[in-house]
């Protein structure tokens, strides 16, 4: 939990006055990036593969078309994810990600391979309705709907949850990271979403996923670099930690998926 | 950060003993000498103090006209000086005072307390008398710089804020760590590796309001003085500077209450006799009061933010040998955003430092000293999701430091300082019952630190003095507590992988060992050689050298450029080694225009090892393993400063000049290759000068520039997770612009009048800090503009900042 809680705090504590400059970065070539997942939802697993751009350029990053993509589980056969368009490479249809499985990257592009591994942890217990209540203007709040889960934490600890929240088909920018480290095993606790007050008719929608502690740290480290922190309070800016060896940027994850949703009335 | 647990950390410890002997058998051969030297000679001995308020001046000289005997007064006042028998016209001087002169017969020992009179602007210059008006080319220490607080006060400053350190930012080789911060870089050091003590407290966050002002009260200071090289034996535990800085002791002549109302903050000073001339008081606090603007506006009114602060002291005369003095000092800053989350930190200080003068020639100062450091942090964005968390540092110490003067060329210094260290790296509790947080604790960590130091400083010749010494210093791990065991055997290592880059072996831990209370379970000792020496080329100039050798046991860890309060201090522990460095120093003095013009080039170099990075994307709140997010290494830096300062007269000031590189260097950070240090500026000058035109207008003006400093910029971008990402390349390989500001303050004293019995003062003083509104870069940060295009955006904190200050007094 305490890495969402910092992050937080440091985005509002602080406004230093900021103004655009022209600056000459320069660019040291391309390097691959690779993103990919297997989810336990049919049909959600894929790998995306790109190039990194220069930074002053307004080229889109360029997309790699003539990889070749391996999944594997735990010590079964290679399944083969296929490109399908502007680098994104998909299994066949059907293919869903199995709970506490090991799941094997293996990504070959022009004869140099990647490969990364992550491991798909089932998600904590999350209640089927979510509870809404009107909540009248507080601070810098608007008036709306307060919502909130409850959901019991029954994986022992330490797991890594990753939780997106949204209306009407539209997730909030940004990405909740929480453990369960300071979270007592298996109590049932409520938990109300932060700094969100939909309004009447919004059909509100929560997307948990429950991922290793290698994919939680990438995450981590990209929330902070792109936290929007002003000067005192930036981090040394640094590289995410990938999982994924050999060279390239990006990660790779499995996740059992969760969703809620419910229309405010 | 490969390590042996309790290996020890030089050869040279190993040795230890069989130097302390040598020594010891120095000291008893000096001994032995000044004994042979007793009958014939008789020790005048006293305190020096300023007649006003009986405050000790530090520093003053007494000189035996018509021979080069002389002595100064230590840091208490006091003076020892050895003459043979016989008659003398003794001078007694400090800068800024009408010297007295006293005529003598010697013919046994004799205390003489002196008061010595402060000049009045009036007096068109001041002329110092004496040889040691020029002490700075005849006395052995350099990398060294005293400044008292009434320079300070005409040296216009952020917001109209006294602030001793900013000013000792002005000096060459001591720069602010970001535009209006009072975190100090010294040398190319880092942050951490500045000795700040109050009192001879340590005082580990010396900042409120996120840096930007020094917790110390301008109107309770008496004296600094900071090494930045050449430390004394005395002086230990952080490898580039000391900041040694002494409260008043309280006016012990009359009573007074002055103070100071200013733009942000109000100051309000009592001081008094306890009983004339023999015991005092002082009690000073200081509040901000930004807060109560904020609810003026809709933007800013949940914000919270005020700090404050509480100096007070009291002094007693025991005895014509015994003095007490018992200070105190407590800071708090809180920040935050109505109940939803905030955070503060604050120091607390205690000394008890008993004075005794055990003969003429014997001078004793021990002191009980205990400083507090706490910083917190609270969130609470609902009933369910809410926290309060503590952390802590407790010390305990005890110091114990002897002058003994042999002879008017000889001077024996030793003592001992321990200090029992205790860390509460992190208490959670839940603000409300409701939270899904769980009280939860790091465990505290304990370790003792001793030193034990001697030191003598001699005239070896008529041109050449030298100051040598050494201090042993010991640390230890107490229990209880727990140290981690790794399973790859390391806490940190290169990936395989993905060469040049660290990971952390957090999630390798194996083991855990468990020590009882009391064990002193890992140790680490040093002994850190000390040298000063002069050598008087003629009348107006001498050459100086200088080495020493410094450990540093406790280390900051911090993962942002301010001070957020939230930066925490970690003890060397099994795999994280004593920081170390060397720094040798040569340098030439040379004063001009008798004496009232001081100038002096000074090179050093400065060699560090262990020097603590935090790795990349470390995680480093509430983590226990801490040693598992940083990385050892190496770090050097050397430069060229020159400085000719005017301390006499009604123009008043100094120019610098700074020519100097730092890097570091720590496996696993850009490929292993050396890099610059985040604050390493290749240039930096300043021009300070004050101007008094009478007694009631006097003008003060400061000029900074520097060359910018390090940073990391991306070389490109992709995308991940639907996002544009930066691609970052090596650390610090980039430049921030130039640094470069003028200050300007004038300063309007109301008219005296002789005549009143009760001698009110008052001032205004109205300064402008950034005149010319330049907008320094602070930092960078990449992201969309309002278009959608990656963009570059430099920020800014100050701006043109004009203020006003009304000081009283009465």
């Amino acid at each position: 939990m305490k890495k969402i809680i910092y992050a937080l705090a440091l985005v509002i504590t602080f406004s230093a006055c900021e103004e655009k400059i022209d600056l000459d970065l320069s660019f040291e070539g391309q390097k691959p990036v690779i993103e990919g997942r297997v989810t336990t939802e049919t049909d959600s697993s894929y790998v995306q593969l790109s190039y990194t751009a220069p930074y002053n350029s307004n080229e889109k990053p360029q997309a790699i078309t003539t990889a070749v993509v391996e999944m594997t589980k735990d010590n079964g056969a290679a399944v083969i994810f296929n490109h399908i368009a502007n680098g994104m490479y998909k299994p066949a249809a059907g293919y869903v990600g199995a709970k506490n499985s090991t799941y094997h990257l293996k990504v070959v592009i022009n004869g140099k391979e990647y490969t990364s591994t992550s491991k798909l942890e089932p998600m904590f217990t999350v209640d089927d309705s979510l509870i809404h209540e009107f909540k009248p203007k507080e601070g810098f709040l608007d008036e709306g709907y307060s919502v909130t889960f409850w959901g019991t934490y029954d994986q022992a600890p330490v797991k890594n949850y990753w939780f997106k929240y949204g209306k009407n088909d539209t997730l909030e920018e940004g990405d909740v990271l929480f453990d369960n480290a300071d979270i007592e095993l298996n109590k049932r606790s409520a938990f109300e979403l932060p700094f969100f007050r939909p309004q009447k008719g919004d059909s509100v929608m929560l997307y948990f996923r429950s991922i290793d502690v290698y994919a939680y740290n990438y995450l981590y480290a990209l929330s902070m670099l792109n936290s929007g922190a002003p000067g005192p309070f930036q981090a040394p800016p640094a590289n995410p930690p990938t999982n994924i060896k050999g060279g390239a940027l990006g990660f790779f994850y499995a996740a059992d998926v969760v969703r809620r949703w419910k229309i405010m009335n | 950060m490969l390590t042996q647990p309790n290996e020890p950390i030089l050869s040279f410890a190993a040795h230890s003993n069989k130097t302390m002997k040598k020594l010891l058998l120095l000291f008893l051969l000096f001994c032995t000498a000044a004994a042979l030297n007793a009958q014939s000679r008789f020790t005048i001995s006293g305190t020096i103090k300023d007649a006003a308020n009986g405050e000790e001046l530090i520093g003053a000289t007494v000189l035996a006209d018509g021979t080069t005997n002389g002595a100064a007064s230590n840091e208490y006042g006091f003076y020892s000086l050895s003459l043979v028998k016989g008659k003398y016209k003794l001078i007694f001087s400090y800068t800024g005072y009408t010297t007295k002169t006293i005529d003598i017969d010697l013919d046994a020992n004799k205390t003489i307390n002196i008061e010595l009179a402060e000049n009045t602007v009036e007096v068109e210059e001041v002329v110092v008398t004496g040889e040691k008006a020029d002490k700075n080319i005849s006395e052995n220490k350099m990398s060294a710089v005293t400044l008292d607080v009434k320079t300070a006060k005409k040296v216009p400053l952020l917001l109209g804020e006294t602030d001793i350190i900013k000013v000792a930012q002005l000096l060459p080789g001591i720069q602010a760590a970001g535009d209006g911060s009072t975190l100090t870089i010294v040398r190319g050091g880092n942050i951490d590796h500045n000795l700040v003590q109050l009192d001879e407290a340590v005082v580990y966050n010396p900042s409120h309001v996120v840096g930007f002002f020094s917790v110390f009260n301008g109107d309770a200071i008496k004296d600094f003085e900071i090494y930045k090289g050449g430390t004394p034996a005395q002086f230990g535990g952080r490898l580039a500077s000391v900041m040694d800085v002494r409260m008043k002791e309280g006016n012990s002549k009359a009573y007074s209450v002055y103070g100071g109302i200013g733009v942000l903050s109000s100051r309000l000073t009592v001081e008094g006799p306890i009983k004339k001339d023999q015991h005092s008081f002082i009690v000073s606090a200081r509040r901000s009061y930004f807060d109560l603007f904020f609810p003026l506006s809709e933007q800013t009114k949940n914000v919270k933010a005020y700090f404050g602060d509480l100096n007070a002291k009291v002094n007693f005369t025991l005895s014509k040998k015994d003095r007490l003095f018992l200070s105190f000092y407590t800071g708090k800053d809180v920040l935050g955003l109505g109940s939803l989350f905030g955070f503060g930190w604050g120091n607390s200080t205690g000394t008890v430092r008993w004075n005794r003068i055990i003969n003429s020639k014997m001078f004793m100062n021990t002191s009980f000293i205990a400083s507090r450091y706490n910083y917190n942090l609270q969130f609470n964005i609902s009933p369910n999701l809410n926290l309060e968390r503590n952390n802590y540092i407790n010390d305990l110490g005890l110091k114990s430091d002897f002058t003994y003067y042999i002879t008017p060329k000889s001077t024996m210094r030793f003592g001992l300082f321990n200090v029992f260290h205790e860390f509460r790296p992190g208490e959670t509790e839940p603000i409300t019952s409701t939270s899904i947080i769980s009280a939860a604790a790091l465990p505290r960590k304990r370790a003792f630190e001793q030193a034990y130091y001697i030191s003598h400083k001699t005239d070896v010749t008529t041109r050449l003095n030298v100051e040598y010494g050494g201090r042993l210093s010991v640390f230890s791990n107490v229990g209880a507590g727990r140290e981690f065991t790794y399973s790859n055997g390391t806490p940190t290592y290169v990936d395989p992988a993905n060469p040049g880059v660290r990971i952390s072996s957090m999630l390798l831990i194996n083991d855990t060992t468990n020590y009882a209370t009391g064990d002193f379970y890992n140790t680490y000792a040093g002994f850190e050689p000390r040298v000063n020496a002069a050598y008087r080329l003629n009348a107006v100039s001498s050459v100086k050298l200088s080495y020493n050798r410094m450990f540093q046991y406790l280390h900051l860890v911090q993962n942002t450029t301010a001070s957020t309060g939230q930066e925490f201090w970690v003890p060397s522990n099994p795999y994280i080694k004593p920081q170390r460095a060397d720094q040798v120093a040569v340098g030439y003095f040379r004063n001009f225009m008798n004496n009232k013009l001081e100038a002096s080039a000074e090179v050093y170099y400065k060699d560090m090892r262990n020097t603590v990075e935090v790795i990349d994307n470390a995680d480093l709140d509430f983590t226990e393993a801490i040693e598992s997010q940083l990385v050892q290494g190496r770090g050097r830096s050397y430069g060229l400063e020159l400085l000719v300062r005017k301390q006499q007269g009604r123009l008043n000031g100094w120019v610098s000049y700074t020519l100097s590189r730092s890097q570091r260097k720590a496996e696993g950070i850009n490929n292993g290759e050396w890099y610059a240090f985040r604050f390493d500026r290749r240039h930096y000058a300043t021009a300070v000068a004050t101007y008094d035109f009478n007694d009631r207008v006097s003008v003060g003006a400061n000029f900074v520039f520097a060359s910018g400093e390090a940073a990391t910029v991306p070389v490109g971008y992709y995308v991940v997770n639907g996002q544009e990402v930066e691609l970052y390349s090596k650390r610090n390989s980039f430049r921030l612009a130039p640094y470069h500001r003028l200050d300007l303050s004038l300063t309007l004293n109301r008219k005296k009048n002789p005549d009143k019995k009760y001698k009110n003062e008052s001032s205004w003083v109205f300064s402008i800090y950034n005149v010319y509104n330049r907008k320094n870069w602070f930092s960078l940060a990449f992201k969309d503009d309002d278009n959608g295009q990656r963009s570059v955006y430099r920020t800014y904190l100050f701006g043109i900042i004009p203020s006003v200050t009304y000081n009283f007094k009465f």
